[in-house]
Order: structure tokens, then C-alpha cells, then sequence
């Protein structure tokens, strides 16, 4: 058994909303007081039941599992309360849902906890789950002060691994949440608890909570040669703390897209990807960095870093993202390149990008499922080279 | 002790030097005490409190150690609603108190600028009506240009950890505790609380006064203006 054929394919949805004014382009910002009357439910209730399709298309098509995640206040995604798109399509679906995921400490734990358990058991054991911070953006939508959102992350999941790990009823003292009957009903099918993953930058306090804790470790919007970095620290950590640092730990995304030539495939899949990284991804550095949100490592670190939040070079998106459009055997072997290059083997497929019509979702959805994937399961060694 | 001391709580941008109203109430006859408030001052290592009790434990005992009360207080800002909170729930420690510009009341009709939504670079230029006075600006350069930016966004962290989203502490329902003679001033340019919002202060029985050609932090835009108003209320 290798690293590249054993890789799984988890199919990635923002559920964006791509009905944008139009001018929309004098905005700085489309995050955080971007208007909502800027949201035509109408338009939202067609989108919702194209990306519920498409999700269940991939499923049908074999892909490992289904992935979603949280924002507030956006274009960016419609997903402010993915556990409600996971319910929807946990009758329609048989590969695993990944929520990754609510920040845990936006609200109350235990309630998180209890939506949690019930995904898992409404889906007879199929949930994996992410605890991520949440950007910048999400504590000027929600009634945190950001200065504690660290400390309230790492309690918050304490009282969920509490609520899943530990016979109620039984008492639970924090600093920001207390209870004097911690006893949730349901609890999860899997035991002791679905596999948790925390999302990251590449924080190291981030890293260490993920390899103390056994979770595994999800990361976004870092440089790929960044990353090969953090995975090296997560997997020493982890090992550190007892675990093994098994390949399937590590999820990293990749953007692809796929069709019968090179050109083809560029042609169809860049104004998409540029719309992501132009429109979907438009903020300031003022919303990403509330005060108190950053350590200050970290504040020593992105005040330096480039921000990819907004970024229009295609070469820079190239060099720092895992981006690949061209025929099967490109994208497999760009992708076999990554996976062997990172050691990790839990693949976040972007294969539905920014304003990408249905029509093209389903064709990349489909040749990715019945081109690429058959083609990295074939795989024992590593590929000649990096393709990107 | 002198029997003549007053003490100094700073607004929202710290305390980067004595301000020329600190002075001018100096030289009538004064002295004012200034406390180090942690985390305003920008040094790494203070866990910022996990609530405003919480603060008020780290500001008193911070006060508490200048030895300075019971004594007339003086709160600017950020500071101002500090002094408020002194004032109702430690009376004993409050012998006269002036306002300026106090944060503690949201006034929906008159939002003010929202600074933590400003870059950076920017928001020190929204507290003065006048410019940004030279200890501000030089607050934290001799640090160097990779600690200076720390320390200041450090004090900005303690600042906006008390004040974050709207400045509201719930002051609207427990003024009514203040019991010590009180004074408000108010800058009229006033960005971040604009002068109507004094009004909300105002209603509770405490007085206001305006001060023309100031902004948010009045004592530095009009020194020898606050500081009369100040001495006279005082005396």
C-alpha cells in the first residue's frame, strides 16, 4: 500500500453566493458589512439545491466523503449553519460528511456537541469534524470579543470531547462556560468520538493543541512550502504527544480542474478561480486581524506575509496554492506530486470554484471521479515531478 | 499623600507621556498620580482578563497601588469608564470625579466611528481633533519597526478587549449609584463618541460640559481649556 493510492478524496463546497451587484468592485470588503440586501433569497434558494445536487453527485460518483464549512456574514459561503446542509444531505448520501467546520466557541459548546452527535447518529457513523478559530471576519459577525477567542476555543472543545467522552450527568467549571448538568442527549455513534481535525495556519499553538489532543490537522491558506513545514512540526508534535503520524492526519486542499486537453481545461477553469481569489475572497486586512484574534507570533507573521485574501496574480496563486488544470494525467500527476511531497494523503478537492456554472461542475466533478481518482488509486511509487 | 492629588485614568491609546493638561493641573497646585495600566502600556506577557469584572480587578489593583485613593479622579476615554465603575462600586475611594468623553454607553442614534474597523495606520489620526500629538506618535518607535508594531498592537489588544464591539458596559444602569460631586466634559469633534452622546450621561444627573475644537481625547487637543474646567470643578 502507498501514499498516493491510498489518498482520499474528500469534494469540498464554499456554497458561494455569485449573484453580485454590479458594483460590486468598488467594495474593499465583501465580508463582514458587505450589505445584505445585497442577498436575493430567491437567487439563494436556486443555489442551494445546484450545490445540493452537486454534493450529491459526488457522492454517487465515489468521492471519499463531503465537506463543509462556516462563515458569516458573506458572498464567500451560505453556509452559516452547515450542520443543517449536513442533515439535508445525510439521506441522500453514503460517503462520509465532513463538517470542518463551526468555530465551537461562536456559541455554546454543549449545543455544538449535541448537533454533532446528532449528525453522527442520523448518519449511522459517517461525520468526521473540524474545530477551526474562524477568520478574522467571523468575531465582527458574532458576540465574541476576539481578545478571548483563543481561550474560548481551547475550553470550548474541552467541554465537547466533555459532552462525548464522559458519562453525564457531571459538572463542568470553565471560565467562560459552566455547567451544573453536563449530560447531552444524543451521543455519537462513533466512539469514543468522530475523527476531529483542527483547522489552521500554521500557528504553532494551533499545531501543538492538534498533536496534544491526537486530532488531525487541516490546513488553509498558507504557502504550499509553508505547509510542508507546518506538517513536519505537526507531525513531530504529534509523535511527541504518543500518536502516530499516520498520512491521513494531514487534509490540504487542492483547486483542479479537468478536461480533454491542457488549453481547454485553463480556458474553462481560470475565470472561476479568479473570480474565487478576486470576488469570494475579497477582504481587508483590518477584518482578518481583529485585535486579540492573533498571537503575537502570529501578528509578527502576517504582518509580513503576503495576503492571499483578495490576491489577482495568477502566478502567485500558482506558487502558493496546489492549483492544476489540465487533462487527467496532468492533474494526477500533480496532485500524486503534492501528496508525496507533503507525506499526507487526505486530499480537500476544490473542484467547484467562485461562479463555475453547473455545466462545468458536473463535467470536472465527473472526469475528476472517473479519470483522476482511478488513475492515483493505479499509483504504488511517487511521480517523476511537481506539476503545477 | 498630598492632600491635593488627583488620578489619571488614560483613554484609549494609553499613556505615552504626561499631556500638557497634566501639567497645567500641576501648576495649580496639584499632583496627579497616573497608574500603570496593564496592557495599555503595551508589554508583552499580561493575559488580557476574560471580562470587564475582570478588568476591574487588574485597574484596581493597579490604582490601589499607587496609594493615591480616596482622591479626585480624573478618567479619559477607555479610562473615563473605568473612573465611572470606580466611583459606583467603590465609593469610599471617590472623592470627586470628572468624566472625559467616557466610553460605557452605546448610543444607537449616534454610532461614532467604528476605529477597530480602521487599518491601523489609521485610527490614531480619528482620536485628536488637532493631530496626533509627538508622544503618540513616538509612543513605540524607539522599540524598533519589528517590537514597536507588537507593543502597540498589544496596547490596542487591552483597548479593544475593553471596549470591543460597541464601548457598552452596561453604564446606563448603575450611574444612578454615583454619589461623589461629577463633572462631564466632551470634545465637540468628538469621532468615536459623538458630543450628542453625552446627552445619555447627561440624563443620569451628571453634568455636561463641551469643549469646542477637541476630539475624543479632548485634554490633549485643548490642554489649558480641560484642565480649567477641571481645577474650577475642584475647587
Amino acid at each position: 500500500m502507498g501514499l498516493v493510492d491510498q489518498a482520499e478524496f474528500h469534494y469540498f463546497h464554499f456554497f458561494p453566493y455569485t449573484r453580485l451587484p454590479p458594483d460590486h468592485g468598488e467594495r474593499e470588503s465583501l465580508w463582514v458589512d458587505f450589505p445584505n440586501s445585497n442577498y436575493d433569497p430567491a437567487v439563494g434558494h436556486e443555489l442551494y439545491n445546484r450545490y445540493l445536487q452537486q454534493m450529491v453527485l459526488a457522492d454517487s460518483l465515489g468521492y471519499d466523503g463531503l465537506v463543509l464549512n462556516e462563515h458569516h456574514n458573506t458572498q464567500y459561503s451560505m453556509n452559516p449553519a452547515p450542520n443543517l446542509t449536513a442533515a439535508a444531505l445525510i439521506p441522500q448520501t453514503k460517503s462520509w460528511i465532513s463538517v470542518f467546520g463551526t468555530p465551537p466557541n461562536l456559541g455554546y459548546p454543549n449545543r455544538l456537541a449535541e448537533e454533532y452527535a446528532m449528525l453522527d447518529v442520523m448518519s449511522g457513523g459517517r461525520l468526521k469534524v473540524a474545530f477551526p478559530l474562524g477568520t478574522g471576519m467571523e468575531y465582527w459577525a458574532n458576540a465574541v470579543n476576539p481578545a478571548t477567542a483563543r481561550a474560548r476555543f481551547r475550553e470550548s472543545i474541552d467541554v465537547i470531547l466533555r459532552c462525548w467522552t464522559d458519562d453525564g450527568p457531571q459538572t463542568f467549571a470553565g471560565d467562560f462556560y459552566t455547567y451544573r448538568y453536563l449530560n447531552p442527549w444524543p451521543r455519537p455513534v462513533q466512539q469514543p468520538h468522530p475523527e476531529c481535525f483542527l483547522v489552521g495556519t500554521g500557528s504553532p499553538e494551533t499545531i501543538e493543541l492538534a498533536a496534544e489532543l491526537g486530532f488531525g490537522y487541516s490546513v488553509v491558506f498558507i504557502p504550499r512550502v509553508a505547509q510542508l513545514k507546518v506538517f513536519d512540526s505537526y507531525r513531530e508534535r504529534l509523535a511527541h504527544h504518543g500518536h502516530e503520524p499516520t498520512p491521513d492526519k494531514i487534509a490540504f486542499g487542492v483547486f483542479a480542474y479537468v478536461a480533454e486537453n491542457d488549453d481547454l481545461a485553463e480556458q474553462e477553469f481560470l475565470p472561476h478561480i479568479m473570480y474565487f481569489f478576486e470576488n469570494n475572497l475579497r477582504t481587508t486586512a483590518r477584518y482578518l486581524n481583529p485585535p486579540g484574534y492573533v498571537t503575537v507570533p502570529e501578528f509578527r507573521k502576517r504582518i509580513q506575509a503576503a495576503d492571499v485574501h483578495g490576491t489577482t496574480n495568477w502566478d502567485d496563486l500558482v506558487a502558493i496554492n496546489r492549483i492544476v488544470a489540465g487533462t487527467p494525467e496532468k492533474v494526477a500527476d500533480a496532485i500524486g506530486g503534492w501528496i508525496e511531497e507533503a507525506g499526507a494523503n487526505r486530499i480537500t478537492l476544490n473542484l467547484t470554484i467562485g461562479d463555475m456554472p453547473h455545466w462545468k461542475v458536473v463535467k470536472n466533478t465527473t472526469l475528476f471521479a472517473e479519470e483522476v481518482i482511478p488513475r492515483l488509486r493505479a499509483r504504488k511509487a511517487a511521480p517523476k515531478e511537481v506539476v503545477a | 499623600m498630598s492632600a491635593d492629588t488627583l488620578l489619571y485614568l488614560p483613554g484609549i491609546a494609553g499613556h505615552p507621556a504626561d499631556s500638557p493638561a497634566l501639567d497645567a493641573l500641576r501648576a495649580a497646585g496639584g499632583d496627579v498620580v497616573v497608574p500603570t495600566i496593564p496592557g495599555l502600556d503595551g508589554r508583552s506577557g499580561f493575559a488580557v482578563p476574560d471580562d470587564h469584572l475582570g478588568w476591574l480587578v487588574v485597574v484596581w489593583d493597579a490604582l490601589d497601588a499607587t496609594g493615591a485613593l480616596p482622591c479626585p479622579v480624573v478618567g479619559a476615554s477607555l479610562g473615563g469608564m473605568l473612573a465611572a465603575d470606580l466611583a459606583i462600586l467603590r465609593p469610599e475611594a471617590v472623592t470627586a470625579l470628572v468624566l472625559l468623553a467616557p466610553f460605557g454607553i452605546f448610543d444607537e442614534a449616534n454610532p461614532g466611528l467604528d476605529v477597530y474597523a480602521l487599518p491601523a495606520a489609521e485610527r490614531m489620526g480619528h482620536l485628536f481633533a488637532k493631530g496626533v500629538p509627538e508622544p503618540f506618535v513616538e509612543r513605540f518607535a524607539a522599540l524598533g519597526p519589528d517590537d514597536g508594531p507588537v507593543a502597540r498592537y498589544l496596547s490596542d489588544v487591552a483597548a479593544a478587549s475593553l471596549l470591543w464591539p460597541l464601548g457598552d458596559r452596561g453604564h446606563a444602569d448603575r450611574l444612578h449609584r454615583i454619589s461623589c460631586p461629577t463633572q462631564v466634559l466632551w470634545g465637540e469633534l468628538d469621532e468615536l463618541l459623538p458630543v450628542a452622546v453625552a446627552a445619555s450621561w447627561e440624563e443620569h444627573g451628571l453634568p455636561v460640559a463641551t469643549i469646542p475644537g477637541a476630539g475624543h481625547l479632548l485634554e490633549w487637543d485643548q490642554p489649558e481649556a480641560v484642565a480649567t474646567r477641571i481645577t474650577e470643578f475642584l475647587n
